[in-house]
């Protein structure tokens, strides 16, 4: 009964404040979400915890939401499940977090779908300037522009939909933003470091696989269609994005 | 390889005192019945030879369970608690001390393999206080503003998660976790990534890192855990070496002996020759150069040990003249077409 009072206050408030970006937290950690939503209160989000896989997911498809920050470590329905089952039905931004030293979950994380991640424990302000960014993006992309096109691939950045041979390709909206930068730049090398700033809004780390994955995650997709390599790495430096002929 | 000292005391007294009685036995005979030299030698030969078979099988019958006993306890030593002596099923005292041995090397692992699990637990179950505390002090300072207690407060908090990765890092390789994920690793990859990654800090201390690798080394193993063992060394190279110079990386493949090497060379202080082999244990620390200024905890290097003994290989650090320190990694290369 409090929970559905709560959600009322907060449907008064969106729609007072609706230019603020609404934000999911599932997490198990009880007293954790309520320092994170008073935190990012402050911020001006509005943001909604749920503490399960199953509400999460439901919240997660119900497009209230601009961006859901998703903890791996989910007691019964895992985090990797929930992604994967948000991922089998919307694009919606995910930041997931997970435990420190737990790579496996992490790559797994990104390989399914999520956006970025970030380790647990997290400082706030970095959990904050990554919404953010994630957010920036997404708002970007919608934007309208003219399509790309190169061979048979086309990027509609307006409907924000990739075409390969005519057919609609599922991507993420990470995997949409490398794509779109590697196709504004066929043939030459864009470096790992300008990937990660345009497509994440932040600065390459050491040791940080989140664009390879996302690179990865691409060439998997176009492979599926095209049988053909079209994204070469460029040791110790970036990707190219390199015409059919050249793949093979 | 020593000599079988109990094997060879147990035959030659059993063997002497055969002989012995025999020969007492021959010459009380030899008074009453009268033989030829050719009789007398042919007896005494062939006598000779059936005693040291009796004598060789019985003093191996004894030895052998304290052979396997000796081989379990070293390997129990070197850190296989899953080792256990073999002939369990002889019914006398050395079978009884066998038995015992493997109820106390099955003590030993639960007790061990508890403990680890333990160190697991709690080091995963202190996260999660920690976010909230990293929360919590974030919403301080959004109210209370700027204040160096706050700085303090957030760089120990930084400290406390990096020692609890890395214990962990520690309670996996040991295998209280998971066990590892093994695949082919591009090794010559790898260490180009971590040295590209690393410039990052190298710069801040203006030091150059150099990189001479052989194209295509491959092993197999857990690629995270290996590039996390990499970074670590050269990590712990760019620290130590003094401000403008150069850490040299090199990474060869030994095609004779099939293993591949990668050494990273600073030019720092170095460590004491005595306290070589010590700085792969946790929580090592020389008492002068590496002390706790320099902020780890001392378990990088543990890590590395770790994590390069369980992909079957082996690390050594020297000291180099005219200064520095040198650490090698050597792993063995995976079979070629696979």
């Amino acid at each position: 009964m409090l929970c559905r009072v709560r959600e009322l206050s907060n449907t008064i408030e969106l729609a007072g404040w609706d230019r603020m970006d609404r934000v999911l937290i599932v997490d198990d950690d009880l007293e954790l979400c309520a320092l994170l939503r008073e935190r990012l209160s402050t911020e001006n989000f509005i943001t909604d915890a749920v503490h399960d896989g199953p509400t999460g997911v439901q919240k997660a498809l119900s497009q209230d939401y601009s961006l859901v920050v998703l903890d791996l470590m989910l007691p019964g329905m895992g985090g990797l499940d929930v992604l994967r089952a948000i991922r089998m039905r919307s694009s919606v931004p995910v930041l997931i977090l997970t435990a420190r030293g737990e790579d496996v979950e992490r790559i797994l994380g990104l390989e399914i779908g999520a956006d970025d991640y970030l380790p647990k424990p997290f400082n706030s302000r970095e959990l904050i300037a990554r919404i953010r960014a994630i957010l920036r993006r997404a708002g970007r992309s919608t934007l309208a522009g003219e399509p790309l096109a190169f061979e048979d691939i086309r990027l509609d950045r307006a409907a924000r939909e990739v075409q390969v041979g005519g057919a609609p390709l599922a991507m993420t909206n990470a995997e949409f933003a490398v794509l779109d930068i590697l196709l504004q730049n066929v043939g030459q090398v864009v470096t790992r470091e300008q990937l990660t700033e345009s497509v994440l809004g932040r600065k390459l780390g050491p040791f940080d696989r989140v664009i390879d994955v996302h690179v990865s995650n691409i060439r998997k997709k176009l492979a599926s269609r095209q049988g053909a390599n079209h994204i070469k790495a460029v040791r110790g430096s970036g990707y190219v994005f390199v015409s059919r002929a050249e793949a093979r | 390889m020593k000599p079988p000292r109990l094997f060879l005391k147990i035959f030659l007294w059993f063997w002497t005192t055969l002989v012995l009685s025999a020969l007492s036995v021959a010459v009380t005979f030899l008074f009453s019945h009268p033989v030829t030299r050719a009789q007398w030698h042919r007896h005494w030969i062939a006598g000779l030879i059936a005693s040291a078979l009796v004598c060789y099988l019985l003093a191996r019958y004894l030895t052998l369970p304290v052979v396997r006993l000796r081989r379990a306890a070293r390997e129990l030593a070197e850190g296989n608690l899953h080792s256990r002596a073999l002939g369990t099923n002889r019914r006398d005292e050395l079978g009884d001390l066998v038995r015992d041995f493997n109820v106390m090397a099955s003590r030993i692992e639960e007790l061990v393999s508890r403990q680890r699990q333990l160190i697991y637990d709690i080091s995963h179950e202190l996260r999660s206080p920690l976010a909230r505390l990293n929360v919590a002090l974030d919403l301080a300072r959004e109210r209370k503003g700027a204040d160096p207690s706050f700085d303090q407060m957030e760089h120990d908090l930084e400290r406390l998660n990096d020692m609890i990765t890395r214990l962990l890092t520690i309670a996996q390789l040991d295998g209280a976790a998971k066990p590892l994920a093994m695949s082919v690793v591009d090794l010559s990859e790898l260490v180009a990534q971590v040295v590209h990654d690393a410039g990052f800090e190298a710069r801040h201390r203006d030091v150059t890192v150099t990189l001479s690798a052989d194209p295509a080394c491959s092993v197999v193993g857990n690629a995270e855990l290996l590039s996390s063992a990499i970074e670590n060394v050269v990590r712990n190279a760019i620290h130590y070496t003094d401000v403008g110079t150069t850490v040299e990386v090199a990474l060869k493949s030994e095609l004779l002996t099939r293993r591949v090497t990668l050494s990273v060379r600073d030019c720092g202080p170095g460590v004491p020759d005595t306290e070589l082999t010590r700085i792969f244990l946790p929580f090592y620390r020389t008492t002068e150069a590496r002390d706790r200024k320099s902020g780890g905890a001392g378990l990088g290097l543990a890590i590395v040990d770790r994590v390069i003994r369980s992909h079957g290989g082996s690390t050594g650090a020297t000291n180099r003249p005219p200064q520095g320190l040198e650490v090698r990694i050597s792993l063995p290369s995976s079979p070629p077409d696979n």
